[in-house]
């Protein structure tokens, strides 16, 4: 028992407490301004009525974002396991040259597709040259600064995704596969009756830990086009940060990740214990 | 039948069927090239790019293999530039967290695993709960703390915040590891007078050493891709790990290309080589912390 102590420590001090005052803060009006004063809820009001806030702006973009990369990532990464699965010469390389882009920080990956979506200069223009009459401004024109923001998220997160539903394929009996193909099942029906319903908990974990995490992690959206061209890749993290060093208004920043938490929890919670919490139990 | 010839004989219609079973490997195959030409192009691009001089990198249409080979933008990084600090200071930062974090963390899951007592589940259950914080709510309150601490700007901030985030997740691995222990060992260490700090260092942590090797690659490797609250806590240039140190490259006018990829060969240089050595074991680590309960 004693054991759980130095642990308990780092969590209290480090996020319990810290996660405490940022709510406490929410209900406060906290601006290095006037001095502070408790107003309820006023910092939520001033966020979710849209006349002053881009709460909504940024909840929609990190909507989509958020939503197109985890689809993205965990269907190629699906697709992506069944080959390696069935794959037998070359296991190991294949499997080490699809799990890199996951080791590479979202930052310098944002800096490699920036260079590789640029305007003038960049090799995707190169070599879309024979179909486009001239360069495209991906990360400067509106809605594709946004695609090029979801293929490079994407392209991070597809390995885990993989890895994930990779260990989910082996751990079905391979008698199973065996037993259906002596019945004459085609592989349309092995992969809907046997791979889905088996692996459903690892794709739903796959699915949703990469939701949580583009959702709130504006990292690519910040340094590959800044949150613009506008206000077009405006993530909520993005705003998060402007709260906190361009407005210097604490209690609205406060209130903002309390929102980013509470819309998080509601999604996930349900999510990670269907596709963990229920399985491990039986 | 073995298991091998069963996993070819998934993807075909019929076992008798050879011809469609040869159209549905190119297919197979055709898939696979696009997935991996969309996961690695960028790396070789990279690469690439990092030994061209500027001019051909300011050429059009650039050159898919370097026209000459050149190493200017390596000797710029490693000497005219500051890289060489940040890349120390990644290291220090993932190096602290990882070996620090995962210490703590074998301590508590070892007694939470192998020493469960009333209200050991709920524990665990709330560190797996941290996973669904966002780091994004700590970020203000850490920076007023840290304002009124004096820890804004130091290394010590940066080294709390990883392990504050590494921690819970790390335990979730290390579960999955410790789990598998078979509880007759540490029995019988007992019945031969080892004490139970002694069991965890010298019975536990040996067996699992390969699992936690692997996890403590795995907490190196996100605590070296932690980007957003080092950049808004760490002003000092010397004190900033590459992630955020690799906005010295983006400069006022045009940014210089060929010098920002041989930063980031550089910067991603340890996730390929951990991968290269450790493939399998970094997947299972990533799998049991998070599919197992």
């Amino acid at each position: 028992m004693l054991c759980t102590i130095p642990g308990l420590v780092v969590v209290v001090f480090l996020v319990a407490y810290p996660v405490c005052f940022n709510i406490f803060t929410s209900f406060v009006k906290y601006d290095n301004v006037s001095p502070k004063k408790f107003i309820a809820l006023g910092n939520y009001q001033w966020l979710l009525s849209s006349e002053y806030s881009d709460f909504r702006l940024g909840l929609k973009i990190s909507t989509i974002y958020s939503f197109s990369c985890a689809t993205l990532a965990t269907l190629t990464g699906l697709v992506l396991a069944q080959i390696l699965y069935s794959i037998r010469k070359g296991k190991g390389f294949f499997r080490t040259a699809t799990l890199f882009s996951w080791g590479i920080p979202l930052v310098i990956a944002s800096f490699i597709w920036k260079w590789i979506f640029s305007k003038d200069l960049g090799i995707l223009n190169y070599l879309l040259s024979p179909f486009i009459e001239e360069n495209i401004a991906w990360l400067t024109t509106r809605g594709l600064a946004l695609l090029t923001a979801i293929i490079t998220t994407t392209w991070h997160h597809i390995p885990f995704a993989m890895i994930i539903i990779l260990a989910g394929l082996e751990s079905i009996d391979p008698e199973l596969f065996e037993a259906a193909v002596m019945d004459g099942a085609g592989y349309n029906q092995i992969f809907w009756s046997i791979i889905i319903p088996l692996n459903r908990h690892q794709i739903v974990v796959a699915f949703t830990i990469i939701w949580m995490f583009t959702f709130r992690t504006p990292d690519v959206l910040f340094s590959l086009t800044g949150g613009g061209p506008g206000k077009n890749t405006y993530h909520l993290g993005i705003f998060l940060v402007d709260m906190i060093y361009r407005y210097v208004d604490f209690g609205k920043a406060g209130a903002l990740g309390v929102l980013l938490f509470l819309t998080t929890a509601v999604i996930a919670t349900p999510l990670l214990y269907y596709g963990i919490i229920r399985p491990s139990r039986n | 039948m073995g298991l091998s010839d069963l996993r070819e004989i998934r993807w075909n219609r019929k076992v008798t069927n050879t011809k469609k079973s040869t159209i549905s490997n190119i297919g197979k195959f055709v898939i696979l090239a696009f997935i991996l030409l969309y996961l690695l192009f960028p790396l070789y691009w990279t690469f690439v790019t990092s030994f061209k001089k500027l001019t051909e990198v300011l050429q059009w249409p650039p050159t898919l293999i370097p026209r000459e080979f050149s190493l200017s933008a390596y000797i710029f990084t490693l000497i005219n530039s500051p890289l060489p600090i940040f890349i120390f200071n990644s290291f220090f930062y993932a190096t602290c967290t990882s070996l620090v974090v995962v210490i703590i963390a074998s301590i508590t899951t070892y007694g939470l695993s192998k020493y469960p007592y009333l209200g050991s589940k709920q524990i665990f259950m709330a560190f797996f709960l941290t996973r669904i914080i966002p780091p994004q709510i700590l970020w203000l309150p850490l920076i007023i703390m840290y304002t009124r601490m004096g820890l804004q700007d130091t290394r010590t901030g940066v080294l709390l915040f990883l392990m504050a985030l590494n921690y819970p997740l790390c335990i979730w691995m290390l579960k999955g590891l410790f789990d598998e222990v078979s509880d007759s060992l540490i029995d019988s260490a007992l019945i031969d007078g080892c004490t139970r700090m002694r069991i965890l260092f010298s019975v536990v942590i040996p067996i699992t050493m390969p699992g936690i090797a692997a996890i403590t690659i795995i907490v190196f490797l996100w605590s070296w891709a932690e980007f957003m609250f080092t950049y808004l806590i760490i002003d000092t240039e010397t004190l900033k790990p590459i992630t955020v140190g690799i906005y010295y490259f983006v400069g006022d006018q045009a940014v210089q290309w060929n010098n920002m990829a041989a930063s980031e060969v550089l910067s991603l240089l340890p996730a390929l080589i951990f991968i290269i050595l450790a493939q399998k074991r970094i997947v299972r680590g990533l799998t049991s912390g998070a599919v197992k309960g």
